[in-house]
């Protein structure tokens, strides 16, 4: 899947930079596909990217994804000219962002927000938090905990007086 | 052991110049400048390699992490210390393994009670870590660990997330109501729920049918906006949003003022208030209404709030407001509004010098985009005039009640222009060099329009009255034609032929003036009419005549009568639309066309399914 992303861009012209993920894995990309992500577009800047740019806290799975999402949304800028060719690709980017954001279990989902966040992706970080906004909205604080299993810490004066500075939210 | 100390000091004085290094690039500084300040320390007897080593160190004790530093570390080792004659790449390596190491490391290594601050700038690009750092000190229980790969055998994985990131995710959240219930979760939460940017109070699943429900709401409300506005800078408000729109129950009149000026002084950059209930004034029930509207069946027409303060730091401005009035202000500024909308709101009586100066570049010298949507003004004749170099687009829909207004635009870079629903314009004067998009249906008779040339316009939406006897092929408002002579480039262009049952009036207009106007980049033309007369025909033809490069023509009949001159009413309507469509492919056949092509039914959309709607191609 990587290998075929990568091998869609070659013919996109401009010059190819090497990912690489935690555990090795490498991602050939288009410089443009690259830019997306802020961290790397500072780097190309600096030209520090000779020799492939290593992402030691994003692993290989995560980092096919991310080069998946960003090669999909390669075209946004360069077919914001061409009206009639942005229109007609808005509705496939939008199912395939749906299809990646919905499948995602929710330790790979967080994984993906941290490696967007690193790379400093804002689309993607945004799709993936509104995902994740999306489980929670609708649930209580008890479902949430259980959703996301987090630890009530607070004690039961605490959540009491909680309760009642909001008591809208808490009605059943 | 000394010589291990210096080393440190060594390394730990390269990161402080590197840090500055940093900051500056990221303040902008260009490369090659930062590079010739990079005061670089003496490097006497201190081996690139032992430098890393330190740095390493360094650099996994203080938990710094981004990929940044190591290229920008071993990029200056390169450069700096003069190891050229060395492959890059083994340095390059090398800090990639004593990293990954320290990394590693990182996570046995009990937290660090002292950091240097210099690393703080490895953050780079990022702004993240201090307030991770913070939060760290803050829960040291908390197994997040930025540092390290994202691992996934903690319980939590929410809690890898940083303050940031998970505020960030919490400004998502539909509505203010999921986000208390999101502080309720944990301590980590609540502390984070604070400080969200964005307040949006809606009640999506229930109606305000009960006034204790609308007023535990309210209640909700003023109690959220209390704590923010009390809470320190950083809790400031970004985008707030009150929106009450279903149910019978009435909201104090005192709590919309009370919203609209914590709106407007406390939020920076967005406020939205929708209101779509009744107000009511204090706390009994009693509407205060104004004796002289007794012709009005609002109910909300006697509620005034009190004047629009100002605000020097909104961007977008939405209020609307049950009908109640607003008084506009007098002195007011608002110095960044690039947006404003205003809706179901009057003006009070003579306040249209109050509206002229809110609308003047003097009082929104930013503003873009005005949107008034069922805007009701003063009785009288009235003035409005909009004279704005900055404005982008315009929205004047279902302006009321005044009883001839007269309108002047003056707006070098318009681009779009809608009034929609707006009879009672008596003069259009607008001079809009730019405007692309023109719409301008269900503007009724206004009687005199005065334009310029607008040869930037692509799209055009107009009425046309088809006045006169039956005898005379009809007669165009001159105003019109004249319009469409100013929008020699349009594109696309779609008329309403508007349903007039008039006196007969003897047309001062001689049949010529038809012809004399010439739409060559005219595409599509969509009518819509109600009758097929022989009013009807000449305007088709003229178009067609007027349109050398015309593609397409649709025509829907829309009227609910169906007539024309030769048949019955009552036999059409009896009849089904396939019949009525028939007739209509009939009508529109027998016109002679100057251009072959053919008239096939179409039905593109469903508002227009239960009408005959036919289409002419080439």
């Amino acid at each position: 899947m990587a290998a075929a992303a990568a091998e869609a861009t070659t013919d996109g012209g401009g010059k190819m930079i090497i990912l690489i993920s935690a555990d090795g894995k490498r991602f050939e990309v288009t410089e443009a596909v690259a830019s997306q992500s802020q961290l790397i577009s500072n780097m190309i800047e600096d030209d520090c990217t000779e020799n492939g740019v290593r992402l030691p806290n994003v692993d290989g799975d995560i980092l096919t994804m991310v080069v998946d999402y960003c090669n999909m949304h390669a075209g946004d800028a360069a077919a914001a000219g061409d009206t009639m060719k942005a229109s007609s690709t808005e509705e496939e980017l939008k199912k395939f962002d749906a299809e990646l954001v919905q499948a995602l279990e929710n330790p790979v989902l967080f994984k993906l927000i941290l490696a967007a966040n690193f790379l400093n992706i804002k689309s993607l970080l945004d799709m993936t938090c509104q995902r994740v906004a999306d489980m929670m909205s609708g649930k209580t604080p008890e479902q949430m905990r259980e959703t996301f299993s987090i630890e009530n810490d607070f004690t039961p004066e605490e959540e009491a007086a909680i309760r009642q500075e909001n008591a809208w939210a808490f009605d059943d | 052991m000394e010589a291990v100390v210096r080393l440190i000091d060594v390394a730990h004085s390269k990161l402080q110049v590197l840090g500055t290094l940093f900051r500056r690039i990221h303040l902008g500084m260009p490369a090659a400048i930062a590079m010739d300040l990079f005061g670089d320390p003496a490097t006497v007897g201190v081996s690139p390699t032992e430098i890393l080593e330190e740095a390493r160190r360094e650099i996994s004790l203080s938990g710094a992490r981004h990929g940044k530093t190591m290229h920008v570390f071993a990029r200056y080792v390169v450069a700096h210390l003069h190891v050229q004659q060395d492959d890059p790449g083994t340095h390059y390596q090398d800090a990639i393994r004593f990293i990954d190491k320290g990394a590693g490391e990182d996570r046995s290594i009990t937290e660090p009670t002292t950091q240097p601050n210099s690393l703080l700038f490895f953050s780079f690009p990022m702004d993240f870590i201090t307030v991770e750092r913070e939060a760290k000190l803050r829960r040291p229980r908390d197994p997040s660990d930025h540092s390290t790969s994202c691992g996934g055998d903690d319980d939590s994985p929410i809690s890898h997330l940083s303050d940031d990131v998970l505020v960030h995710v919490l400004g998502f959240l539909p509505t203010a109501t999921d986000l208390m219930r999101a502080c309720a979760v944990s301590r980590w939460w609540c502390r984070l729920g604070a400080r969200v940017p964005l307040l949006r109070f809606l009640c999506i699943d229930r109606a305000f049918d009960r006034q204790e429900t609308l007023d535990r709401f309210v209640a909700f409300i003023n109690n959220v906006l209390t704590r923010r506005a009390a809470g320190q800078s950083d809790a400031g408000v970004e985008e707030l949003t009150i929106s009450l729109k279903s149910g019978m129950s009435s909201v104090d009149v005192a709590e919309v003022d009370a919203w609209i000026r914590y709106g407007m002084q406390h939020v920076s950059n967005t406020f939205t208030l929708e209101l779509n209930i009744p107000l009511r004034s204090g706390n009994n029930s009693n509407h205060r209404y104004l004796d002289d509207d007794e012709d009005d069946d609002d109910d909300n027409n006697g509620m005034i709030l009190a004047e629009l303060p100002s605000s020097p730091r909104l961007k977008s401005v939405m209020l609307s407001l049950s009908n109640a009035r607003l008084r506009l202000p007098t002195a007011a500024a608002f110095d960044s509004l690039v947006d404003l909308s205003l809706e179901n709101v009057r003006l009070e009586d003579n306040s249209i010098h109050l509206l002229n100066r809110l609308l003047s570049p003097a009082c929104c010298p930013r503003l873009q985009r005005l949107r008034f949507n069922k805007l009701t003004v003063g009785r009288q004749v009235e003035e409005l005039h909009l004279e704005s170099d900055e404005l982008l687009e315009l929205s004047l829909n279902c302006i009321s009640r005044c009883i001839t207004l007269s309108l002047q635009i003056k707006t070098p870079r318009l681009r779009v222009f809608h009034m929609r629903y707006t009879s009672l314009i008596g003069k259009l004067t607008i001079s809009a060099p730019r405007l692309e998009e023109f719409i301008l249906p269900y503007t009724g008779r206004v009687s005199v329009i005065n334009v310029e040339d607008m040869p930037c316009v692509r799209i055009l939406e107009i009425d046309l009255w088809l006045l006169g006897g039956s005898q005379y092929g009809g007669y165009i408002n001159k105003d019109r034609i004249r319009l469409l002579q100013c929008c020699r480039f349009l594109q696309f262009l779609t008329i309403r032929l508007a349903h007039c049952e008039g006196p007969t009036e003897v047309s001062n207009q001689n049949q010529k003036d038809y012809h004399i106007i010439s739409l060559e980049h005219l595409q599509e033309i969509k009518i819509t009419c109600s009758y097929m007369r022989n009013h009807e025909v000449g305007l088709i033809k003229f178009l067609h005549t007027s349109a050398p490069a015309l593609k397409k023509m649709r025509i829907a009949f829309i009227s609910g009568f169906m007539c024309s001159q030769s048949l019955d009413i009552f036999f059409m309507r009896s009849r089904s639309l396939e019949i009525l469509g028939k007739k209509c492919e009939e009508f529109l056949r027998s016109i002679a066309l100057g251009k072959k092509g053919k008239w096939v039914f179409c039905n593109h959309s469903f508002r227009m399914q239960n009408y005959p709607v036919l289409e002419w191609t080439q």
